[in-house]
């Protein structure tokens, strides 16, 4: 048996055993499940290490980058402020307290760095992802092609901003909501969010099919014959 | 005293960032950010060290259970096992890649060596003097030519593949230009202008001998059981586990969007709509479905997503500034204090 066939007839085992869950809930789909556990920890461990702390931090650290060529004289010198990565490196090992009963606290001091890390690159975050897609979203209710109005395009406009506009109401508590108009325009608003989440749903389901398809097409296409081949 | 420690660390940790957006990008030549890649890097450093909780976590939970042999210790053992193998062959692998890249980088190092003596003498600023760096230079790439056609002649006792045959012609014939390239180029006499065409045939090369090394790593054993986790079990056991939510995505709507109202009728109108808009049979029904469909997702769906995030993101942003100034301190440490 080639490597070619083991890997086929070994991913349509795992495939199948995944599926064993639709009869209902047994050992051996347990197994795959813990085996797949495991097996994107180990990945996620390396991937990690491998894109990030080797290339980035231990590398310049150790002065890896750095060619030397045959007459001695070398690509760029070693620059010493690199081993200034070991103190976020150690403080980063504060978090390893947790497992301590009596110093646990400790831990609340990385872990209270990186969430006012996340606090910080907020502000950044919402100015440079949030206000470019609200400037966007303001498109023109009249559209113009070659001087005549394109009602195509000005009607879905006004759709669009009618949407973004009556969507943004619905959840606008700072104000009670009387009045039957004000109930009614928060009420559009549920009605064009039923929209939009039918549209994510079926977006959503289709995603899925594609790869129970895929699955599928792996099983009867390639596991099967690699099954039969193998057994003949 | 700690929970004083605890809110000052917390609100160093944003300040960088805070300081980052607000302040110019000059101020009377100072530029605050100019190191901003290296403390980037520095506080992911921080988070990045937390990949051994997660280890020692697993094996603390799934460890303890396969040691005292506790209900569900079969499947604490794959777990482990999944996790050692994977370890293990995927460190191999990366290992065994970057001795294959290092080995092409010889060439690329001879490349460079080849650019630096042209930059520096056309800067008047070679030490060592030009004809010793260009001697030297051509003794390496000499030596480094005939190793490269040795290591390339090594076959596969399998037999090679066309891709392979077809890398060994190309690098046979780029290594005979190179040698007649060496041999037209004396280091005493050689210009700057005759060494840079041949650091690019020393480029050229490099790029074919790397194709050679890594169809060398895919033939190896490690890269062969590293295609055998990732592609028959990783991949297979992910794409497996999402495909899955299909069989349940159906009924779990059917129980949670009954048809019970105008909304929810609209809602799987909508849902409907799109779904046919993606299939050959929505199209055979009628051909409008895919531009009603992509009307629905890019027009009302986006404005309402647009709306809902912008809405999220300002709640997102006064949370955020929260938790840097630690007012929402008691949320996190209820009970501990």
């Amino acid at each position: 048996m080639s490597w070619e066939e083991a890997t086929i007839l070994l991913a349509g085992i795992a495939t199948l055993g995944i599926y064993s869950f639709l009869i209902r809930e047994n050992p051996f789909y347990r197994f795959f499940e813990h085996l797949f556990i495991g097996i994107a920890a180990g990945w996620g461990i390396v991937f990690s290490f491998k894109n990030f702390i080797w290339p980035d931090l231990m590398v310049p650290m150790l002065g890896l980058d750095i060619i030397t060529f045959p007459d001695g004289t070398t690509s760029h010198p070693y620059n010493p402020w690199t081993l200034l990565y070991l103190v976020p490196m150690a403080f980063g090992l504060l978090f390893y307290f947790v497992y301590s009963k009596r110093h646990a606290w400790v831990a609340k001091l990385a872990i209270g760095f990186l969430l006012g890390m996340a606090g910080g690159a907020e502000l950044e975050g919402f100015f440079n992802l949030i206000l470019p897609q609200i400037v966007g979203s303001f498109k023109p209710l009249v559209v113009f092609d070659e001087g005549i109005v394109d009602w195509g395009a000005s009607v879905t406009n006004w759709v669009f901003i009618l949407t973004l506009i009556l969507v943004m109401y619905y959840f606008f508590f700072t104000f009670s909501r009387r009045g039957i108009y004000a109930e009614r325009i928060a009420s559009g608003g549920r009605w064009l969010m039923m929209v939009c989440f039918g549209a994510y749903f079926g977006s959503t389901v289709m995603a899925r099919m594609a790869l129970l398809v895929e699955r599928l097409q792996f099983l009867i296409a390639q596991w099967w014959p690699t099954v039969t081949g193998v057994l003949s | 005293m700690r929970q004083r420690l605890i809110r000052i660390v917390t609100f160093i940790g944003g300040l960088y960032f805070f300081l980052r957006f607000v302040l110019p990008g000059d101020i009377n030549g100072f530029q605050f950010a100019r190191y901003n890649h290296e403390i980037t890097n520095g506080f992911r450093a921080i988070g990045a060290l937390t990949f051994g909780l997660g280890l020692i976590n697993i094996l603390l939970v799934h460890g303890s259970r396969l040691l005292f042999r506790r209900k569900g210790w079969f499947t604490s053992a794959a777990l482990l096992f999944g996790l050692a193998f994977m370890l293990t062959v995927t460190i191999g692998e990366w290992l065994a890649s970057a001795r294959a890249a290092a080995d092409a980088d010889r060439l690329v190092m001879l490349r460079e060596f080849a650019a630096r003596i042209v930059a520096d003498e056309k800067a008047g600023d070679s030490d060592p003097p030009y004809a010793t760096r260009v001697a030297l230079l051509l003794k390496n790439a000499t030596l480094e030519v005939e190793r490269v056609d040795q290591a390339a002649r090594r076959e596969n006792p399998a037999g090679d593949s066309a891709v392979m045959r077809g890398l060994r012609t190309e690098l046979h014939a780029k290594i005979n230009g190179l040698r007649g390239g060496l041999e037209t180029i004396s280091a005493g006499t050689a210009g700057p202008e005759a060494l840079l065409p041949l650091a690019q045939q020393l480029s050229d090369v490099a790029a074919t001998y790397r194709g050679i090394l890594i169809e060398q790593h895919r033939a190896a054993v490690v890269s062969k059981l590293y295609t055998l986790l990732s592609d028959g079990l990783f991949m297979a056991l992910g794409t497996a586990m999402f495909s899955l939510l299909a069989f349940y995505i159906a009924s779990a709507a059917y129980r949670a969007f009954r048809i019970k109202s105008a909304e929810s009728a609209l809602m799987m109108t909508t849902a409907l709509i799109v779904m046919l808009g993606q299939i050959p049979f929505g199209l055979w029904l009628w051909d409008g479905f895919p531009d009603v469909r992509m009307w629905l997702l890019t027009t009302p769906s986006t404005a309402a997503r647009r709306a809902i995030e912008i809405g999220a993101a300002v709640a997102g942003l006064i949370m955020a500034f929260r938790m840097w100034f630690s007012v929402e301190t008691q949320s996190f440490s209820r009970g501990e204090r």
